[in-house]
């Protein structure tokens, strides 16, 4: 019966919109964008480390996080990073010698490898908003990955200060700044 | 108890509240900065040191600040340099610059020498890479000119000194630094050039002049919606010499990358924020149906003479037509030759060329080019004050202003006190006429209206009824002043769907759905005889379906086939007062089913042509995975047997399918085919040229924008005919014809010679 359905459905449907597929560049066109890059969070870093060619990241006005090509202009990922309309600010930190992103939204922090785009892990911070996200740079700190994690400071009805490790996103310690 | 309480209070209103700034990771700790507003005056800024392996709080110091920092937004840097983070403020009137070592509780001044511009903006660039020179550049931009200086910080002492100025250029520009080992470079971004500078010294390393950038000057742009900046990466190459990448954001909202001072790439992102678009509309066209309708309402006699003008004005254009005549012929010979090419200079006569005026979030309305999608054709900021006026409107007055034409731009010659609308006033929907208020629905109690859909306003209809299986008529029920309106109990969860009759305010049709989540997109659309809506059901108590559902209802004249229903055939009937009596409000009869879809619907429209003939698709935008699907009307047919086979008649005359609840989207229907179309909010539709064509533009975050033929497009011919083959059988065909005609007659003078 099932079958029976599926054939006939078939059979209406090839008459109508299908797509040639000389025709599919040509008679439509797309224009994967992007949103305005915003000035703190557009930079150029190798996707991979080590690797001699840079890609191009950035986060935009519209929370979307992307990866262009900077010989033309393509996309090579994006990532949607709120479903929100209204535009939430966001960041966006590199490492140096590191090969996932973190950006920061709304309340939640999410990392992201920078070669292709995948997720990694996404924390969210209770109560607040970030205000803003760092990387540990420390020199001289012993090069380990722990030296790299993310530090976060989320603005709510408490100010508080995480340090969120670099592979997984749990919360490392957390400080409340005293009022 | 209570005295402890009022103490506790008043102390904490006496110190304001620390508002965080800023994080800087990159010096030997964490610094956190933040601000608050000082007793008298100023803001405060407080340093708290944070150890970064146990998160204690080692050091927190306030800086006297106050003095000169007078609101957040004149903090401009904090961390900007590796291994010893700054933060860096100005006063109100940017005269002085702060600067502060993060840790150390001294403050270096500088004075800002502008001579006599005022800086607008002072932004400071820098590397926050722990093992690059701590140094920094801060940009000053006027109004018409800008330079920068760059500081040094003394890693050992901690002080901050000024190391070089970067000269003063006219116009605007962007700065932005690139840190390559522990060399800082910082690249220099003007309207005629790109030039690279160390942080060491001021010595210019390399200077390529700017190609121009879609034939204007890079930020020569007479408006400045969006502000400039770049981002940069520097590579020294072995020779000495170095190779300089920029992507900048130009005021204009394009993205572009110059590489060595050649512009490499555009991309338009300023699309992004497309707050609405229309089709422009072909106001040649428009203008002569006007004349022709003109002419069959006057008498015979001026109708004639109307004609006559018309024509003579015709003849004007004759000498245009032969001097045109070899392009055009040659493009008929390249359309011949080239089945590709042919389609492409054929686009303009099917009517495929139609451009789209966008406004963006900023004001700005540009004309695109589907042709051309990357080049964004003239723009100009939307200075009407008035924000009724639809962009088609704004067009026609700026070309009216560039052009001024005898005819003026025909504002509607109606008369208004006639004119019926509607609005939402108090959360109940109002008729008004002119200015007195007609009708009034009020939605039921713990219900409120969430959207309004009306039809679209130049929708065609070919045909007044649906021809059923044994050749009788179901009539339609078309009425262009019906509208859909959607109200929601939270609390119950409930969807009340109700047709309205704008003008008269009486209720067509009207539909509960229970177990709704009225948090989820429920989309909506009407169009001639029906409508269709889609919700996201929970299971509950009423009803145990559960998942995306899509409603179908048509609406007709009468239930019986070959009846007009009470109105008979009459000529004429009034919108506003509909006949009351025997008949009652006229309802009409109402086929509805409800179909399940595998995904969730975001946004619903409907295919539209000239004149209504092809079939309409009900285009759906799928938010989950990114993409448009088309449906085709017969599997959303709500008079489709339920339980039962159809009846020959039906299957072949009409199309009907046996009844099945899921609607499963094809692969084939996917307009959007490989493409991930993000973020899709609207979608455009306008008739071409073509019967079997429309063009749709959809906007949001994406831009997409194709043709689709929902009934096959069977008035174009199509690549796969074969237009040579055609030709030569036509000329060999002759050819024979001609070779064999001297033996036909041959043959045919002999028969007669014979005979007799």
């Amino acid at each position: 019966m099932m079958l029976f359905h599926a054939g006939i459905a078939a059979l209406f449907a090839q008459l109508c919109l299908a797509i040639y597929a000389d025709e599919a560049g040509v008679v439509d066109y797309h224009l994967q964008l992007l949103g305005l890059p915003s000035n703190q969070s557009t930079f150029f870093h190798p996707p991979v480390v080590g690797s001699k060619a840079s890609l191009l990241y950035t986060l935009s006005n519209k929370s979307v996080l992307g990866a262009i090509k900077p010989k033309d202009g393509s996309v090579v990922w994006r990532q949607r990073l709120s479903q929100n309309i209204t535009t939430l600010p966001g960041h966006l930190v590199a490492g140096d010698g590191q090969n996932t992103l973190l950006a920061a939204v709304g309340s939640k922090v999410t990392a992201w490898t920078a070669a292709d785009g995948r997720f990694e892990w996404e924390t969210s911070l209770p109560d607040g908003q970030v205000v803003d996200l760092q990387r540990i740079e420390i020199p001289g700190a012993k090069d380990t990955a722990a030296s790299k994690d993310a530090v976060v400071v989320v603005a709510g009805k408490h100010t508080v200060v995480y340090r969120l490790d670099a592979a997984t996103g749990a919360v490392r310690w957390s400080y409340e700044v005293a009022r | 108890m209570e005295p402890l309480e009022c103490h506790k209070e008043r102390r904490l209103t006496l110190r304001s509240v620390d508002i965080p700034h800023s994080l800087s990771a990159s010096g030997s700790n964490i610094y956190l900065v933040s601000s608050h507003k000082a007793l008298l005056k100023g803001v405060k800024l407080r340093v708290t040191t944070i150890d970064h392996t146990t998160g204690k709080p080692l050091d927190d110091t306030t800086l006297s600040s106050d003095s000169t920092l007078s609101a957040t937004s004149d903090l401009l840097a904090v961390g900007v340099t590796g291994s010893k983070p700054v933060v860096v403020w100005t006063d109100a009137s940017h005269q002085m610059l702060k600067v502060n070592v993060l840790g150390s509780k001294n403050i270096v001044s500088f004075d800002i020498k502008s001579t006599n511009e005022k800086v607008d903006r002072i932004i400071v660039h820098g590397s926050t890479q722990p093992s690059a020179m701590p140094h920094f550049l801060v940009h000053y931009q006027a109004a018409n000119a800008h330079w920068a200086e760059v500081f040094h910080v003394d890693v050992k002492k901690s002080t901050v000194s000024k190391a070089y100025d970067l000269t003063k250029l006219g116009g605007h520009g962007t700065f932005s630094a690139s840190a390559v080992n522990a060399n800082i470079y910082f690249v220099r971004t003007t309207t005629d050039e790109v030039i690279l500078v160390s942080s060491a010294s001021h010595g210019i390393l390399g200077r390529w002049p700017i190609k121009s950038v879609d034939a204007n000057k890079l930020f020569e742009y007479d408006m400045q919606p969006y502000s400039v900046h770049s981002a940069s990466e520097v590579v020294p190459r072995a020779t000495g010499s170095y190779a300089v990448r920029c992507a900048v954001l130009l005021p204009n909202g394009k993205w572009v990358m110059i590489q060595n001072g050649e512009s490499k790439w555009s991309r338009p992102e300023m699309l992004a924020g497309i707050r609405r678009a229309e089709w422009v509309e072909n106001t040649d066209i428009d203008n002569l149906s006007e004349e022709l309708e003109a002419e069959t309402h006057i008498n015979g006699l001026s109708a004639s003479l109307h004609r006559f003008k018309r024509h003579l004005q015709q003849l004007q254009d004759i000498p245009s037509i032969f001097a045109n005549l070899r392009r055009t012929s040659l493009e008929w010979a390249y359309a011949f030759i080239d089945n590709h090419k042919g389609q492409q200079s054929q686009a303009k006569t099917f009517g495929f060329d139609k451009k789209v005026l966008v406004e963006t979030d900023n004001g700005v309305i540009s004309l695109l080019d589907p042709s051309l999608p990357d080049k964004v054709d003239f723009q100009w900021i939307n200075d009407e004050s008035s924000l009724e006026l639809t962009l088609n409107e704004h067009l026609r007055r700026k070309l009216h202003k560039a052009r001024p034409s005898k005819s003026s731009p025909k504002d509607n010659e109606v008369d208004r006190s006639q004119q019926t609308s509607y609005g939402i006033v108090d959360g109940a929907l109002q008729g008004r006429q002119g200015t007195n208020s007609i009708w009034h629905y009020m939605p039921a109690k713990d219900q409120k209206i969430v959207d309004i859909t009306s039809p679209l306003r130049s929708e065609a209809v070919a045909s007044i009824g649906k021809v059923l299986g044994d050749r009788r008529v179901l009539y339609k029920y078309l009425n262009p002043n019906s509208i859909l309106v959607k109200a929601t109990d939270d609390v119950r969860k409930l969807l009340v769907i109700t047709v309205l009759n704008s003008a008269s305010g009486s209720v067509l049709y009207s539909a509960t759905h229970q177990g709704v989540d009225t948090n989820r997109p429920m989309t909506s659309v009407v169009s001639e005889n029906w409508i269709a809506y889609s919700f996201t059901a929970s299971s509950s108590k009423e009803s145990s379906s559960r998942g995306h559902q899509l409603v179908m209802a048509e609406f007709y004249e009468s239930d019986l086939p070959n009846d007009r229903g009470p109105l008979g055939a009459t000529s004429n009937y009034s919108a506003i007062a509909p006949p009351i009596g025997s008949v009652g409000t006229l309802k009409p009869h109402v086929y509805a089913q409800s179909f399940h879809t595998p995904e969730e619907i975001s946004h619903m429209t409907v295919t539209q042509t000239k004149q209504g003939i092809t079939s309409r698709d009900l285009l759906v935008t799928l938010a989950d995975s990114n993409g448009i699907v088309g449906i085709p009307r017969q599997f959303l047919d709500p008079r489709r047997p339920v339980d039962k086979d159809p009846s020959s008649q039906q299957q072949m005359e009409e199309g009907l399918m046996r009844y099945f609840p899921l609607v499963d989207f094809d692969p084939k229907w996917y307009i959007t085919h490989k493409n991930e179309v993000i973020g899709i909010e609207n979608i455009i539709i306008t008739p071409s040229s073509m019967e079997s064509t429309s063009l749709i533009f959809a906007y949001g975050l994406d831009v997409f924008s194709t043709r689709v033929n929902p009934s096959f497009p069977f008035d174009i011919l199509g690549n796969s005919f074969n237009k040579h083959q055609l030709i030569l059988t036509v000329i060999a065909l002759t050819a024979a014809a001609f070779a064999v005609a001297p033996f036909v007659q041959k043959k045919q003078t002999n028969g007669l010679w014979q005979n007799t």
